[in-house]
């Protein structure tokens, strides 16, 4: 049996994945997520002096910190099997992404184990953020050098 | 026939809205109709907002509005040309226009509270910090 052929017979045997159900979860779930995050600017916007552009420091940070406390509680994980995506892409997939690498190397010691890998999988996202934001302001900075556009 | 009546008045209500003319409120310190008229006759027919707060006190005018949903995306532009028409129609004031939604409820705060000139300029000074704040 050639790779071909191998492949057909397992498109064939493995079930059908509701790709319609998995998007509509995604959607779903991320818009909960979303959502309790503008709940959250609007509460700091009203007891605290913040601007709606100011706001979203605190928010961002209240945020990733609820989703490494669910993370250690375990509640995240069942969140992340129903919304999939819809769990990763917010900033909470980032608290999520360090906990739990914490977490599974725990047994390694705490420098070891927890110490250098805890940014093992969101390494990658403050990696290529800084990259991009630097893309991102260079590109910028030339267009204002050139009077295209303003800051 | 039930749901269908429904959804009619579901939409019907959405509509009605989403194309109503924008809530004005103002606060003058020293009560100056013709002021207020002039601010009101601004905004009275823009489709863009939703809300627009004015607060006149001693030669300083500070506004507030909030863009319609569908214009947020043209939020800077719109709060721009109604800072120039602000500019334009009081020009003995110094204007400040912010479509921040923590503006707009501080603003609405001090409309509902009227309160007296001391604790209006220190009001208004802490509403103009709070947009100058950049982190």
């Amino acid at each position: 049996m050639d790779a071909k052929s191998f492949q057909q017979t397992v498109d064939k045997i493995a079930p059908k994945r509701p790709v319609l159900k998995n998007c509509l979860k995604a959607f779903l779930t991320g818009g909960i997520i979303c959502g309790i995050g503008q709940l959250i600017s609007f509460f700091y916007m009203y007891f605290f002096p913040f601007t709606e552009r100011t706001s979203s420091n605190p928010t961002v940070s209240t945020i990733i910190f609820i989703t490494m406390l669910l993370t250690g509680f375990g509640v995240y994980k069942k969140i992340g099997q129903f919304g999939g995506a819809g769990s990763a892409v917010p900033v909470t997939g980032f608290g999520n992404a360090m906990v739990s690498a914490a977490i599974e190397h725990k047994s390694e010691g705490f420098i070891l184990g927890v110490g250098s890998n805890i940014f093992k999988l969101a390494g990658s996202v403050i990696v290529y953020g800084v990259f991009s934001a630097f893309i991102v302001a260079l590109i910028k900075t030339i267009l204002v050098q050139m009077g295209v556009i303003n800051w | 026939m039930m749901k269908k009546l429904t959804t009619i008045s579901c939409v019907l209500l959405l509509l009605s809205a989403c194309s109503g003319k924008p809530q004005i409120q103002t606060y003058h310190a020293k009560d100056d109709k013709q002021e207020i008229e002039t601010f009101k006759n601004a905004f009275k027919d823009s489709e863009n907002l939703d809300e627009a707060s004015g607060v006149f006190f001693d030669h300083q005018l500070v506004v507030s509005l909030q863009v319609k949903p569908f214009s947020k995306l043209r939020k800077e532009k719109i709060t721009k040309s109604f800072e120039k028409e602000m500019k334009t129609l009081f020009p003995d004031h110094e204007v400040f226009v912010s479509s921040d939604l923590k503006i707009t409820w501080e603003l609405n705060k001090i409309i509902e509270k009227k309160p007296n000139e001391d604790e209006l300029k220190k009001d208004l000074d802490e509403i103009q910090s709070l947009a100058k704040e950049e982190t």
